[in-house]
């Protein structure tokens, strides 16, 4: 990708991030993470819970983020030709394999891990890394560090044999 | 609620362009083969910084940041990390790779809705272990004068890492 291109996307999505988080628009920064917790509490019967009652707003509001973030991926996949349907990701094929059962057990394990990392943080790339190292975060950038040596040390043991 | 569905239907359309929903784009970041979303994540942070805090000097932002749990954050962070690689999606791009006929991402959605679930049961247990909470925190400083220098530098420094980064790719 063209640097100008990055400068530019990267633009973006800071300046936007802004605007959202004004006391004119929806005074919070974007977030997904706590959707996953809103959406198993409504899908199992949990409101009552003590986690529902405390992420019941944030996670409500990032749930309707989540579900416009769908509707707007799938319209940008319909413009851009990026739609394609598929199990198991090109790059994951040449690293581990072209087995759909072994790729679709480690996305259920990779899954797992996120968001029982996002919750323990509270927060994930767009409500830590992205809103929280907007905001100077303690938490945030702590956090950024942590993803990022896990990612990469994660990322060379995983896929390291088979490259 | 409409004001957070049509952001995420504008946040969507970008990381859509720009692949940023791919396996292959977060898969090769963390094998440091490709920098492409990281410099992104840089530029954007790097410039929302700025405009954060020239927004917050005006009164039109109200400062919002998650409390520092230090085992939470930490050890969040690592599993957090682990998840990245291995699913090759975050919470929030997830459901764009699924939108785009991406099958795996779907059991990617079982599983985080699995850990929320856990999660959700275990908070009460989990909840003294999480700590010592620092509170929420950010590196701004009482003056308006050294939090803008502390923005200047934080900006500076991810913007450097940012343009580094381009020569290694």
């Amino acid at each position: 990708m063209k640097l100008s291109l990055k400068i530019g996307i990267g633009a973006l999505i800071g300046l936007m991030n802004v605007a959202v988080t004004s006391i004119y628009f929806a005074d919070r920064p974007i977030g997904a993470s706590t959707s996953y917790p809103y959406a198993a509490g409504q899908l199992f019967g949990l409101q009552s819970s003590t986690y529902f009652r405390q992420i019941d707003v944030a996670g409500s509001w990032e749930f309707w983020f989540l579900v416009g973030t769908f509707l707007g991926a799938f319209v940008g996949a319909l413009l851009f030709g990026h739609f394609k349907l598929s199990v198991v990701p090109s790059l994951w094929a040449n690293l581990k394999g072209p087995s759909a059962s072994k790729r679709l057990v480690w996305a259920f394990i990779g899954g797992f891990l996120l968001i029982l990392g996002a919750r323990l943080a509270d927060g994930c790339t767009s409500g830590h890394i992205l809103s929280g190292g907007m905001e100077l975060a303690v938490s945030s950038l702590v956090f950024a560090v942590f993803v990022m040596i896990s990612a990469v040390v994660t990322a060379r043991y995983f896929y390291g044999a088979s490259q | 609620m409409i004001l957070a569905f049509i952001v995420g239907i504008l946040f969507a359309l970008i990381a859509q362009y720009a692949r940023l929903n791919s396996f292959n784009t977060i898969a090769s970041a963390a094998l440091l083969k490709n920098h492409d979303v990281v410099q992104i994540l840089f530029f954007a942070i790097a410039i929302s910084s700025i405009g954060f805090f020239v927004m917050y000097l005006m009164g039109g932002a109200s400062i919002n940041v998650k409390p520092f749990y230090v085992i939470g954050v930490c050890v969040g962070g690592i599993l957090f990390g682990a998840g990245v690689a291995i699913l090759g999606y975050c919470p929030g791009t997830m459901l764009m790779a699924l939108a785009e006929g991406k099958a795996d991402a779907l059991l990617g959605y079982v599983g985080g809705i699995a850990a929320a679930l856990l999660f959700t049961l275990a908070y009460p247990t989990l909840l003294p272990l999480i700590g010592p909470d620092f509170g929420a925190i950010n590196l701004y400083a009482a003056s308006a004068t050294i939090t803008a220098m502390i923005v200047g530098v934080y900006a500076v420094v991810l913007l450097f890492m940012a343009f580094k980064l381009e020569s290694k790719a």
